[in-house]
């Protein structure tokens, strides 16, 4: 072969093009290296030597030793850099020393805990000793199970497991509650939120339960690089918690390149296709030799760049040069991807974020990345994917059609400078400890005074006595309830489940196409509602609410549905409140009533009117926390209320779009609503909301820095390219009025908010 | 936080469930074991035993060993093991090997659960024993959660030495359960001890399968053993009668609970007896004996398998004689398997087809005559044809591959 471009080329030619809107360069670093402490045990060492380990970084010599002075700790260092060593090597170390010693290993998903035991296993095999590790989640056949309680020295799960199957019955585990010395969570980053604030509780369990049998565990945490791992660390485990974030390991010249596809229709502002871009992209790095990973955002997009790779491919090297990579592929599946990029048989991957979950399939020359994956800190994990060691490495990042990827094109710089985002959980949110109390007290009566992970409880206690739930008897409170309450909880979900879609077309097997939630739902699946799955239209058939189920069927049609939801909003208590120089930032409690009235179809090209249609729903409430902003009733005079209130609504759009970005949550966890006169004050007021019964610190964060939310709106606005609002800010408005209405709407409040 | 805790009440898990679980008068049990058990507990024949500064309330009630609970009296219970270890290998499930009759504990427990795991706990260890003298029930009640060593105590301390369980399904629930809970009070209790156990609830899924649907133990009472309970209460209802009873303290709220488990260790008395005279003397009737013979054979104990079937032979019941012919197989008996397979290959069905095949396989590799093989093997075709649409029976490939083997032995065939 020849005319193969160096990188080099490559990267000169991509330099030229418009497309890019910024090119960051992060410099090279060597290796920083401890010798191997003489404490290691022989057999240790020589395995460690064996594998290729002569020193170790200094970040795991720093793990060794804080694990040896019974510190709690949380690495948080990137991709690659050895960290599975940071607790493999301690907790291997203490069992070669006291075989007794058990420790827990704690994995977000199923497949990491997999990966995870092979990769323990693999050490183990070659220190020659009888030391056990193994799986326990809910593939673990019956006849291994007593295996695994009683002689595993390693036990590695998930939280759901944890809190469903081995709390519950803890009696049955007492060799592992009577010897944990070591607690493991890897992945730590991704217990925030919903899901972090269950964690967090049964955490405390664990410590209950494990205090119990007189066993007092350290925890050794990894996570990726988030704004706050040792608060995040040390609110889940509740233990002080030491950071190690110095990186040892060494790192190539790596290339970020910000790129953003052209606009094709300027009035409309539609850009061409990320995935199309990625793809040829990508196309270039591998037909020069280039290995690279491209990472999608759907399963369907990974399936077609996979095809359309393989099809530029094929003739110079076969189809299975470019292999698509899915969550939930089986370890030795993955061994053999990995083993292929080594050996150079493969040469491109495409992954959806499953990889991002810390799976290891070795180091790429190129990275290119189809639209913002949801959080800062997700992007550099998936970035982390390129960079060999030693080589140079480049990461295209490509923006696409969403609100946020365009918001992050154009102001590269908050991307670039970001500090990745806060975790943020909320241990304490009432629904969720009330819940994880039940559980404990189903574990073990509760003491009189006693706390629940420093939290007072005996309020909580007192309470499920009056709900016969509970019921208190000589100074403890006991579990009196026939129940089993660990069932009726979900880690995953939150209180109100979710909305699955079914396919009726294909209603032989039962299609379940997705899944929404209640409140989503209550606009976007009522019946006869037009519903969008991957571009195909889908007509709502049924929409049974009980049930928890919306029946679709696929459609043509040249129309879509448009819901109105009448929100009421009551404020119940105000927690803090500060004043700005002309408006007012508040922070409480709050009623939210939820009504679809009616929707509308609308004409796909002329957004003409064409019909409507009742919808009946039941009205939901939910309780939680809200924050707020005041302004100024004079606006309603200034501006006339009709204009002021689609202005408040654009402002609510924009904040809808840069709050997820903000807060490191979900676009669903976080709701706007705006009040001309708010029940409460009487003026005109923006509610930013948690959507989740009692909150989960979103609110909190969102009164915090309402003042720099406000100012990514206004950015996101005055950035956006369309000439007349677009779906990627305020909506489009076919009059053109509203785009400059609440440009200076928000000009005026910023300066009411400073 | 109280507000608070009532505004989010409709969000929390338990409220659907906890609805019915209200006592609307929550006046404490105080703990004054002297004030609470005035006449009330010894008018249910219950009296406190001590550990330190818990107590749990010992039952007692006594029968006559003459006495008939459904088809039975008591004292059959000697007959049943005199016939087991008169007649019996020592491997059967039901075989109280080394146990005397009072070592026999025939165990229950009521539970404020269903469903395992370590905060259900149980209230109330049931069993009966049968000695010389009379039939004695006791029972240990465990009068509030905070009792629990003293009924693990005064349990374990009175079990005979020799003791073997006998359960209906304790090997998987009450068992396991008095496991989990014995962890937490381990330290202040003695060890659990090694048992012997039976469980019934095997042996009428074996045994009863021709005659029942359900194997709960009020249908095999009332279908098997003439047991008809009148005003029992249902097991389920027990976890809510025991909650009011912690929370009101007065006994006779569980006194329904505590005639139920009675009943309950009663009739496994009975239930023991009746499966113990089936086996032991080899069924009645050919359903019944093939269901014993199969277990046999299952145990390994060939002759008494052989013995069972050998009693139902002249019934013409296909899988009777099919399995007959199997175990004279083992025995390698070869004439007397022909025979077993011969009269069973004359009945369609599976077993029909299967004793075909099995005759096809003695003509070819014993008698080598493999025209009477082939003849054989294409009955097994013959029958094997309507069975084709039945899931899960799969024999016509392996008939086909005979055919074609037997076929090239033979040139000239077909």
């Amino acid at each position: 072969m020849f005319g193969k471009q160096s990188l080099q080329e490559i990267l000169s030619n991509l330099h030229q093009r418009d497309e890019i809107t910024a090119w960051h360069t992060i410099g090279e670093k060597q290796a920083d290296y401890a010798d191997i402490p003489d404490g290691i045990h022989p057999k240790l060492k020589e395995a460690l030597i064996n594998r290729g380990i002569p020193k170790l970084y200094t970040h795991q010599k720093e793990a060794l030793t804080l694990a040896e002075n019974k510190e709690s700790f949380v690495t948080v260092t990137p991709t690659a850099s050895g960290k599975t060593l940071c607790y493999n090597l301690p907790v291997l170390q203490r069992i070669i020393e006291k075989p007794e010693t058990r420790a827990l290993y704690i994995f977000p998903t199923k497949a990491l805990s997999q990966d995870q035991t092979s990769e323990l296993n693999e050490w183990i095999k070659q220190l020659e000793l009888p030391i056990k590790g193994y799986t326990y989640d809910g593939d673990t056949k019956p006849a291994v199970r007593q295996k695994v309680r009683e002689a595993g020295h390693v036990v590695i799960t998930n939280p759901d497991m944890l809190h469903s199957a081995i709390l519950p019955h803890h009696t049955k585990w007492v060799s592992l509650f009577e010897n944990l010395q070591y607690i493991v969570i890897d992945e730590l980053h991704t217990y925030r939120g919903v899901f972090g604030s269950h964690v967090a509780n049964v955490l405390r369990r664990l410590v209950r339960i494990a205090r119990y049998y007189g066993s007092e565990p350290q925890f050794i945490s990894t996570s990726a690089t988030i704004q706050n791992p040792k608060e995040l660390a040390e609110q889940l485990t509740g233990e002080t918690v030491e950071k190690i974030s110095t990186n040892g390991a060494p790192r190539g010249k790596k290339h970020f390149v910000m790129y953003n596809p052209p606009v094709v229709n300027q009035q409309m502002n539609i850009r061409r296709s990320a995935t199309k871009e990625a793809q040829q992209i990508a196309g270039t790095f591998l037909a020069n030799e280039i290995q690279t990973i491209v990472f999608a955002k759907s399963r369907v997009r990974v399936e077609l760049i996979v095809s359309r790779l393989q099809e530029l491919v094929r003739n110079e090297y076969g189809m299975k040069s470019i292999q698509a990579y899915r969550g939930g592929y089986l370890p030795n599946e993955r061994r053999a991807i990995e083993k292929g990029l080594r050996e150079g048989e493969i040469r491109g991957v495409v992954s959806t974020n499953a990889l991002e979950l810390g799976m290891d399939i070795g180091q790429l020359q190129a990275a290119v990345l189809t639209g913002f994956p949801g959080t800062v800190a997700s992007t550099w994990q998936q970035a982390g994917r390129a960079g060999r060691r030693e080589d140079e490495s480049v990461v295209v990042w490509v923006a696409d059609a969403s609100p946020i990827d365009q918001y992050m094109a154009q102001n590269p710089n908050y991307f670039l400078n970001a500090t990745p985002e806060e975790a943020r959980i909320q241990p304490d949110n009432l629904v969720i400890l009330v819940d994880h109390i039940k559980c404990s007290a189903y574990e073990l009566p509760f003491k009189q005074h006693e706390t629940f992970g420093g939290t007072d409880v005996e309020d909580v206690l007192a309470f499920l006595n009056d709900e016969g739930v509970l019921h208190e008897r000589a100074g403890k409170w006991y579990w009196m309830s026939d129940g089993f309450p660990a069932h009726n909880i979900s880690l995953r979900s939150a209180s109100q489940e979710n909305i699955i879609i079914i396919d009726q077309a294909r209603a032989s097997e039962h299609a379940v196409i997705g899944e929404m939630d209640r409140f989503s739902a209550m606009t976007l699946l009522h019946e006869e509602a037009i519903y969008l799955h991957q571009g195909q239209q889908h007509q709502v058939e049924m929409l049974d609410w009980e049930e928890k189920k919306a029946y679709v069927r696929p459609v043509d049609v040249e129309y879509f549905t448009d819901a109105n939801l009448n929100v009421r909003l009551q404020v119940i208590d105000i927690d803090h409140t500060r004043k700005t120089k002309d408006g007012l930032i508040g922070y409480g409690d709050a009623a939210i009533t939820i009504m679809p009235s009616i929707f509308k179809k609308l004409k796909l090209s002329t957004h003409e009117n064409i019909g409507s249609g009742p919808i009946h729903l039941p009205q939901e409430e939910i309780h939680t926390t809200a924050a707020w902003l005041e302004l100024n009733e004079a606006y309603i005079q200034t501006y006339g209320e009709s204009s002021f209130e689609s202005g408040l609504l654009g402002v609510s759009r924009l904040l809808e779009h840069v709050v997820p970005v903000y807060t490191m949550s979900d676009r669903s966890d976080v709701h706007v609503a705006y009040q001309v006169k708010a029940d409460h004050s009487e003026r005109p007021t923006i509610f930013l909301y948690d959507h989740y019964p009692g909150g989960i610190g979103l609110a909190d964060q969102v009164y915090q820095r309402m003042e720099v939310m406000i100012e990514a709106a206004t950015e996101l606005l005055t950035s956006c390219q369309c000439s007349q609002g677009c779906p990627s800010c305020i909506g489009y408005d076919e009059n053109g009025v509203m785009k400059p209405l609440v440009e200076k709407l928000l000009q005026d409040v910023q300066t009411a908010i400073q | 936080m109280k507000n608070k805790l009532q505004r989010m009440k409709k969000h929390m898990s338990h409220t659907q469930e906890a609805a019915s679980n209200e006592v609307e008068d929550s006046q404490t049990n105080e703990m004054n074991p002297s004030n609470e058990l005035s006449s009330d507990w010894e008018m249910l024949q219950g009296r406190p035993l001590y550990l330190d500064d818990q107590y749990v309330i010992k039952r007692e009630v006594v029968y006559e060993l003459s006495d008939v609970f459904g088809a039975y009296s008591f004292h059959e219970l000697f007959q049943a093991h005199k016939l087991w270890n008169e007649t019996l290998t020592f491997e059967h499930p039901l075989h109280p090997q080394d146990s005397d009759v009072e070592d026999l504990i025939f165990f229950d427990t009521e539970t404020t659960g269903l469903k395992h795991g370590a905060g259900t706990t149980i209230f109330l260890l049931g069993y009966a024993q049968v000695t010389e003298q009379h039939v004695k029930v006791h029972q240990f009640i465990l009068p509030g959660p905070e009792h629990e060593a003293a009924m693990y105590y005064h349990f374990l301390k009175e079990l005979p030495e020799q003791r073997r369980l006998v359960t209906f399904n304790g090997r998987a629930f009450d068992w396991p359960q008095v496991k989990t809970r014995h962890t937490f009070v381990r330290n202040e209790v003695p060890k659990l001890p090694q048992f012997g156990h039976i469980d019934l609830l095997h042996a009428s899924r074996r045994l009863y399968r021709p005659f029942l649907s359900s194997f709960k133990l009020k249908n095999v009472e009332e279908e098997m053993l003439r047991i008809y309970r009148t005003e029992d209460t249902p097991g389920y209802l027990a976890p809510m009668l025991y909650f009011d009873y912690v929370q009101l303290g007065d006994p006779n709220m569980i006194s329904g609970v505590l005639q139920h488990n009675e009943w309950d260790v009663l009739s496994l008395i009975q239930l023991y007896i009746d499966l113990s005279y089936r086996v032991c003397c080899q069924g009645s009737y050919p359903l019944e004996q093939l269901e014993i013979g199969r277990w046999f054979e299952y145990i390994g104990a060939l002759e008494e398998a052989k013995a069972s079937y050998l009693r139902g032979k002249d019934e013409n019941e296909s899988e009777l004689l099919y399995r007959l012919g199997t175990v004279y197989k083992k025995t390698s008996q070869l004439r007397e398997a022909e025979e077993a397979f011969y009269f069973a290959s004359a009945s369609e069905g599976a077993f029909g087809c299967k004793a075909c095949i099995e005759l096809a396989k003695i003509y070819e590799h014993q008698h080598d005559q493999i025209q009477k093989a082939l003849y054989y093997t294409q009955l097994a075709e013959a029958k094997a044809e309507p069975l084709s649409k039945v899931p899960g029976v799969h024999y016509t490939k392996d008939i086909k591959n005979r055919l074609t083997r037997l076929c090239n032995k033979s040139p000239g065939h077909i």
